[in-house]
């Protein structure tokens, strides 16, 4: 190892520490409502890497998590209300409704090799379902929601204060992240971009496109409908229009199409660079101008960098580096 | 000259097919053009029609710069290609194609008179007038995309491996109209892998090979030459 | 069992309604065919013209019928720009970037409307709305007929547009072969423009005419462009014809839905028709073009 890279590596490390004390420590610097939007925050890069890996890793255009999403903060919060059941284990369990659903969903259509935009409108059909069986089904609270008591403990996932949300949402937007990273570098993220690249070729070559973009489709379900727990347990009310909500995937799609398609940081960088200023647009300002502005923001990155800031910078980095290195003779 | 190709290097992301291929055809002339699959001919057609541009080198057409200008505006100065594989309009019947072909602005004043001379030259083709041209017989649609080229009136026709996938009769049958239409005046610049055919009735050929030029000259010398008899003849 | 005339009014009523299905299947249609995009603002900018006029109501007491006169080509103009500014850079780019640069105009179109007009539910008017027309047992509104008669017609100038006419033919042969219509010495990139704003237009027309039959809302522009969408699927992607039919048959299921269903759930009726279709007869009702 030369000096270069062993430059290269303790710059490395001292830049994630440096980043991870920033994250550690912020609470302690902020104000109780930006903690609480930093949860949010968290939240949203954890659901956006979720969906980057059926979605931007595999090319899918897929907007069912909705669906898991509701699955999981309906679940456990019935559980919690009707049975008194823990929604740490309600959590498990809406996990495992919403990995059902997303296998029932995706097997169908997966089989059928329906091109990109059956398969969009599709899932799109099948959110606004769910956000009708949400609204009419009396068991979910329809269109008035369920609440839940504050009571706070652990047990009950309720942290004295917003703090706790923060720690939460941050240990799960960085696992989140770090599984996302080790996928695409295994096996199953080869196979995923192959897809993307070229599903007919890959089955050609004998991949079972099926059952990959199922395991990533079952996947990307179970943890978005652990999130649907967090965020219930977080704002302590759910109801369709929330839960089970379009927008909110949307958006999702949004962030992790500015970050870039596919990319581990993308959604990272795309959600910490919009919702911070979305945030504070939705609570004091009124409702809507955040969209417009994500819209405004999302159609600049798709106009100036094609495939996203995150791929756009590597390039920028990379032409930087060779410009500079070291050529013999 | 009319037509002159100049270090022209093109190809698709980074990778370039064509090396700085330089060739010239000059008015009334019939200039061939032969190589291997895969030499590079058809992305040669692309540049001067147009549909990509070139990393460096141009294209000109007399004074004008081809390279500068877009693809319907090479067509209305009369730079007309018959594409590789036809490309006809399949759901279109075989007068809507020719209609489509001699739309441009020059030949815009002149559709009737044009259609008749096709007729009168592919006599087939106003049989099948209202026959839909994806369901023509592989000689039939050769025919209409070649008489589809004339009713734009070109100044230089650019046909695209016109012999592929024809019978030899058809093959000479179409080569025998260009031949007619050349003795007439007709600029041609042919791309072609059948490489007898293309000698025998051009004045002048390149040989595109791997994207370079390696060999130009008289098609008769040409096809005396004894790397082009081992190369292409089998000999 | 319910009276076979409420039936065969709803049938009505639907076929009626489904002239303009088919029309705004139809603009999702041709600009696919020639530019290969599918634009998901595609309904919000129906659901702009439909609110231009809910404006131009509440303030000067225009009539929507008149309003469309405005609303086309102002819509047309929209289209263009739209097209100049935005889509023409992306056609190139992966379908999930194109898809989410509509997506952000969806946002932007939708939360512009509820900021300038409310979340109420709200619908406009026009002067035919109150007559009525009786068919035997029948009856409708005059804006029903309205719909069906203009949908029918435009429907019908489209096709003879197409057909018959050189500008028609330019289009066609871009969506049969984008490249030999470029040899020809078709300015596709001006085709494709002004396809994509006549698509535009067309919900301008669409918009214009359904004031009063449809409920406004400002996220109705998703649903819309979920419903033309699946008209386009169904008609068998980048059929003309088939599109149509596919709106006529979509009108109908939706207003069985409302009838027997009833509700929310009533309205997913068309969606259940969709996806059965889609895993029985994936080509569409006449087969892809």
């Amino acid at each position: 190892m030369n000096g270069r890279d062993l430059r290269k590596n303790t710059g490395l490390l001292l830049f994630w520490l440096g980043i991870s004390l920033l994250a550690l420590g912020l609470p302690w610097k902020l104000s109780i409502s930006w903690i609480r939007i930093f949860a949010m925050i968290y939240l949203f890069i954890y659901w956006a890497s979720a969906w980057n890996l059926i979605g931007g890793m595999a090319g899918e255009i897929n907007f069912l998590h909705p669906l898991f999403i509701g699955a999981g903060a309906y679940t456990s919060t019935l559980l919690y209300l009707q049975a008194g059941i823990s929604p740490w284990l309600g959590m498990l369990l809406g996990g495992v409704i919403a990995v059902a659903l997303g296998l029932a969903i995706g097997w169908i259509c997966y089989r059928s090799g329906l091109p990109h935009l059956s398969f969009a409108l599709i899932c799109l059909g099948f959110a606004h379902i769910g956000e009708i069986i949400a609204l009419e089904w009396d068991l979910l609270g329809g269109s008035r929601g369920l609440v839940i008591r504050p009571a706070p403990g652990f047990v009950h996932m309720q942290f004295q204060s917003v703090t706790g949300y923060y720690y939460m949402g941050l240990i799960m937007a960085a696992f989140m992240v770090g599984l996302c990273w080790y996928i695409g570098r295994s096996k199953l993220g080869y196979y995923l971009k192959a897809i993307k690249h070229n599903e007919t070729a890959a089955s050609a070559i004998g991949i079972d496109t099926v059952r990959f973009r199922l395991l990533a489709l079952s996947i990307s379900a179970f943890f978005c409908a652990m999130g649907g727990t967090f965020y219930a347990q977080l704002v302590l009310y759910i109801d369709p229009h929330s839960a089970v909500s379009i927008v909110a995937v949307i958006s999702m799609i949004l962030f992790c199409a500015i970050g870039g398609f596919g990319t581990v940081w993308g959604p990272v960088v795309g959600t910490l660079l919009l919702m911070p200023v979305g945030e504070i647009l939705r609570l004091y300002f009124m409702t809507g101008i955040h969209l417009i502005v994500y819209g405004v923001v999302v159609i600049l990155v798709i106009l100036l960098t094609p495939h996203g800031l995150v791929p756009w910078f590597k390039n920028a980095f990379r032409k930087k580096a060779k410009d500079s290195s070291y050529s013999p003779g | 000259m009319l037509l002159s190709v100049n270090n022209v290097t093109a190809g698709y992301g980074g990778v370039p097919i064509l090396k700085k291929v330089s060739l010239e055809v000059d008015e009334g002339e019939w200039v061939a053009v032969i190589g291997g699959n895969g030499a590079g001919k058809s992305t040669l057609f692309k540049v001067v029609s147009g549909l990509i541009k070139p990393k460096s080198g141009a294209v000109f057409l007399e004074e004008t710069e081809l390279t500068a200008i877009s693809s319907h505006e090479i067509v209305n100065l009369g730079v007309i290609q018959v594409p590789e594989g036809r490309m006809l309009f399949p759901r279109m019947n075989v007068k809507e194609n020719l209609l489509l072909g001699g739309r441009n602005q020059r030949a815009r004043e002149h559709v009737s008179t044009n259609l008749e001379r096709v007729y009168h030259l592919f006599p087939i083709l106003e049989k099948r007038e209202t026959q839909e041209a994806g369901t023509l017989s592989g000689g039939e649609q050769q025919m209409l995309a070649t008489a589809r080229g004339l009713m734009a009136m070109p100044r230089i026709l650019l046909l695209d491996e016109p012999s592929l996938g024809l019978s030899p009769i058809l093959v000479t049958e179409i080569f025998r109209s260009l031949t007619e239409l050349n003795r007439k005046g007709m600029t041609i610049l042919l791309v072609e892998q059948n490489v007898v055919v293309s000698l025998r009735s051009s004045h002048r050929a390149y040989v595109l090979e791997n994207g370079a030029i390696v060999m130009n000259g008289t098609s008769r010398d040409l096809m005396k030459d004894e790397r082009t008899k081992r190369a292409y003849l089998g000999v | 069992m319910v009276d076979t005339v409420i039936v065969l009014q709803a049938v009505m009523q639907g076929l009626m309604l489904g002239a303009i299905y088919g029309l705004i299947g139809l603009g999702i249609t041709m600009v696919y065919a020639i530019t290969g995009l599918l634009n998901f603002a595609h309904g919000d900018f129906m659901a702009m013209a439909m609110y231009l006029c809910l404006a131009l109501y509440r303030h000067f007491r225009i009539d929507p019928y008149l309003s469309m006169l405005l609303a086309i080509p102002l819509l047309f103009v929209m289209g263009i720009l739209v097209y100049h500014f935005l889509f023409r850079r992306v056609l190139k780019a992966e379908l999930l970037m194109v898809v989410q640069l509509t997506l952000g105009m969806v946002f932007i179109i939708e939360s512009t409307l509820l900021l300038s007009f409310t979340a109420d539910y709200e619908s406009v008017p026009n002067f035919l709305h109150a007559m009525k027309f009786t068919l035997g047992p029948l009856s409708t509104t005059g804006s029903y007929l309205a719909t069906f008669f203009v949908g029918g017609g435009v429907g019908g100038a489209l096709y003879w547009i197409l057909q018959k006419t050189d500008l028609g033919r330019q289009i066609r042969a871009i969506a049969q072969n984008k490249e030999a219509a470029a040899l020809m010495g078709i300015h596709t990139g001006r085709i494709q423009m002004i396809v994509f704003a006549m698509g535009i237009a067309l919900l301008g027309l669409s918009g214009s005419l359904t004031t009063s039959i449809l409920t406004m809302e400002p996220y109705m522009g998703l649903e819309l462009t979920l419903f033309a969408f699946i008209v386009f699927v169904m008609g068998g992607v980048g059929n003309f014809l088939g599109t149509l039919l596919a709106g006529y048959l979509l009108g109908v299921a939706d207003a069985m839905g409302s009838l027997f269903v009833g509700g929310h759930l009533g309205a997913m009726v068309p969606y259940g028709l969709f996806v059965l279709m889609l895993l029985l007869r994936p080509q569409g009702i006449l087969g892809a073009r």
